[in-house]
């Protein structure tokens, strides 16, 4: 075996040109596949941070039977369920929200929107659309003597207002007060980048949507949670936060569509990963065959002098191991280069959406433990996959045929 | 004739190849005996049959009729693998180009058939050491083939042949490619080893030189045994 080891090493230093080439292509193959992972491990995690952070929040808590928009749909024993939250605010921020739907109207144009009532603060540690607001400011906390509201860029287009304009709300008031209406400062315009953010919500805070809507204290129809880890975000614990009658969906429940998207992306992955191999498959059996058939004597001269087919068999399996776990080392090297780089970089990607995400910034490739043991122990297999033919055929060489080649 | 001891026979051995109107017929109905120690020539034009016979006696290829039998074994008869352990114990082979490990240096080229009998390492060294001396290659152990002329190339071929003292040696057309002065001192290595050590030599060759230091010379024209001479 050892004098095996000895010449297989040799071999693959034999034709360096080959060998080099074939290297090349393993190594290419293994950086390509360690970099798409950790791409697409970035544009996932990109994904999920963007719906997750700008308002939607990585849980959230409802009367039971999910978010249903109506003011009746309040929080079920509220105090107990901030008091058990709170107990948790090492791992989780939440935010309060009056949420309903209602027609917004300015001189020209109506259209149906969803309004949320938020406290600036609480809902600064637990999402970013306030701080998205672009034109204008955020409103406080107090009550103000003329309300006012804060809308989506997209919004602000289609019903062509401006920083300052009034527009009028029209919607459903709590319990028996009937249909409600008032008119309302534009105080701030927000741009998310996400289509439905900046077309369908407009917010305004507490004491206003309280008045607006004839609510009592602590009458809430969502709590948004954000986890200070993301890792927290499939954290058991967590799933059971919801007391009474209220239920806790994660955002997985609330966007199906990017869970969807997302074992789209994992399908995708494989179905690249699958076609570098393949193609790296061919590469090393077309390079396998070649070296073999360069020695075809040289094979007839160690099987005539005693070599058995077993040990020919073994020796084009050792020259394919060592040749795929060379090029192994190096395509994570390189692979690792890669991620590092565009890691300080970013990968531009434009602004697009991707179910239900909103895209617009750079993805930062991850980093994965897989990427340095499983694609690896791919290619390795693969190699030696593809040198099973061209090991078979050369040990099946009749020496003498081999022989009469010269 | 070295010895009386009978070591390798052909028996009404005929070769076949190809079918119908493309049929060959290289060797038809020959019979020989070698005997131990024997320095042995087959000559005759090219095509006669000399190198088909010449790997039907070493195993290498197998009759379409008759049978061969090397130390009363038949070897027509065994198994691949059988046949290589065969080979590896009791046969050695000098071929007509420098057949050599391009990637072993020298010394691993002649340990390499003695890797394949599992002999242990000390010993191995030993042996190769030994033959190295003898054949006046110890200056280029360590050197890779592609640094040896044609004739150095040939004499460590040789050194492999022998060092698994084996009971006989099969050479096709060994000096072919070696200019006359270097083939003659290989003829003059193998026939050294052919006296002291008691190995039989067969030949294929057309080489004069063989021919004029062999003790026995069997002419082969058309697949058939023209002559057997003894000198």
């Amino acid at each position: 075996m050892k004098l095996l080891i000895k010449l297989a090493f040799r071999n693959i230093l034999r034709n360096r040109r080959r060998t080099l080439i074939t290297g090349a292509v393993m190594t290419i193959g293994l950086a390509g596949l360690i970099f798409i992972d950790a791409f697409l491990m970035g544009l996932i995690d990109t994904m999920i941070h963007s719906a997750t952070s700008t308002f939607l929040a990585d849980f959230q808590i409802h009367r039971e039977k999910g978010p249903q928009s109506s003011l009746d749909s309040t929080i079920a024993e509220y105090d107990a369920l901030a008091d058990r939250l709170q107990k948790k605010s090492e791992q989780i921020s939440f935010s309060p929200r009056i949420v309903t739907q209602g027609m917004v109207s300015a001189a020209e144009y109506s259209f149906h929107v969803r309004i949320y009532g938020v406290n600036v603060q609480a809902e600064r540690k637990t999402s970013e659309l306030l701080g998205n607001v672009v034109t204008g400011e955020v409103f406080t906390d107090e009550l103000s003597e003329d309300p006012e509201v804060l809308i989506g860029e997209r919004l602000a287009l289609y019903l062509n207002v401006r920083l300052g304009d009034h527009l009028v709300l029209v919607s459903s008031g709590a319990a028996q007060s009937g249909m409600v209406q008032e008119r309302f400062k534009i105080r701030g315009i927000f741009r998310s980048g996400t289509k439905k953010i900046d077309q369908y919500i407009v917010l305004m805070n507490h004491p206003t949507a309280k008045k607006f809507f004839h609510l009592k204290e602590k009458e809430y129809q969502e709590i948004a949670l954000h986890t200070l880890d993301p890792k927290l975000r499939s954290e058991p614990s967590l799933f059971s936060l919801a007391v009474g009658s209220n239920e806790i969906q994660s955002w997985r429940q609330l966007i199906p569509a990017l869970d969807a998207g997302i074992t789209v992306t994992g399908f995708s992955r494989m179905v690249y990963s699958i076609i570098l191999l393949f193609l790296t498959l061919l590469t090393v059996t077309n390079a396998v065959f070649m070296s073999i058939y360069e020695r075809l004597y040289e094979m007839g001269v160690i099987k005539a002098i005693g070599t058995r087919s077993r040990s020919v068999f073994l020796l084009i399996m050792l020259e394919s191991f060592f040749l795929s776990l060379l090029s192994a080392v190096m395509g994570v090297l390189l692979g690792s280069f890669l991620i590092f780089i565009f890691q300080k970089t970013g990968v531009p990607f434009g602004e697009v959406e991707f179910f239900g995400a909103s895209i617009h910034q750079r993805i930062i490739p991850l980093f994965q433990a897989r990427q340095f043991y499983k694609y690896p122990f791919f290619i390795i297999c693969v190699a030696q996959v593809a040198a099973l033919y061209p090991a078979i055929y050369a040990s099946r060489i009749n020496p003498l045929l081999a022989l009469r080649r010269e | 004739m070295g010895s009386s001891m009978e070591i390798l026979e052909v028996r009404q051995v005929s070769k076949t190849y190809g079918v119908g109107a493309n049929q060959v017929r290289p060797l038809n109905n020959v019979s020989l005996k070698i005997h131990q120690g024997e320095f042995l020539a087959i000559v005759g034009p090219s095509g006669s049959g000399k190198t088909t016979l010449l790997n039907i006696m070493s195993g290498l290829d197998r009759p379409t009729e008759g049978a061969a039998y090397l130390a009363g074994l038949d070897i027509s008869a065994m198994d691949g693998n059988t046949l290589a352990d065969f080979r590896r114990d009791s046969i050695g082979f000098i071929f007509q180009s420098y057949n050599l490990i391009p990637v072993l240096t020298v010394f691993e080229n002649i340990e390499y058939v003695l890797n394949l009998q599992k002999i242990p390492k000390s010993e191995r060294r030993k042996r190769v050491k030994e033959i190295l001396e003898t054949l006046g290659l110890k200056d280029m152990e360590s050197r890779f083939p592609r640094e040896l002329s044609g004739g150095q190339q040939q004499r460590v071929a040789v050194a492999r042949a022998v060092v698994t003292e084996p009971k006989l040696i099969f050479a096709d057309e060994p000096t072919a490619n070696l200019d006359s002065t270097t083939g003659s001192h290989l003829i003059q290595f193998m026939k050294e080893l052919n006296q002291t050590r008691g190995i039989t030599f067969v030949f294929s060759t057309h080489d004069s030189h063989i021919m004029s230091e062999a003790q026995r010379i069997v002419s082969i024209k058309d697949g058939q045994i023209l002559s057997d001479s003894f000198k």
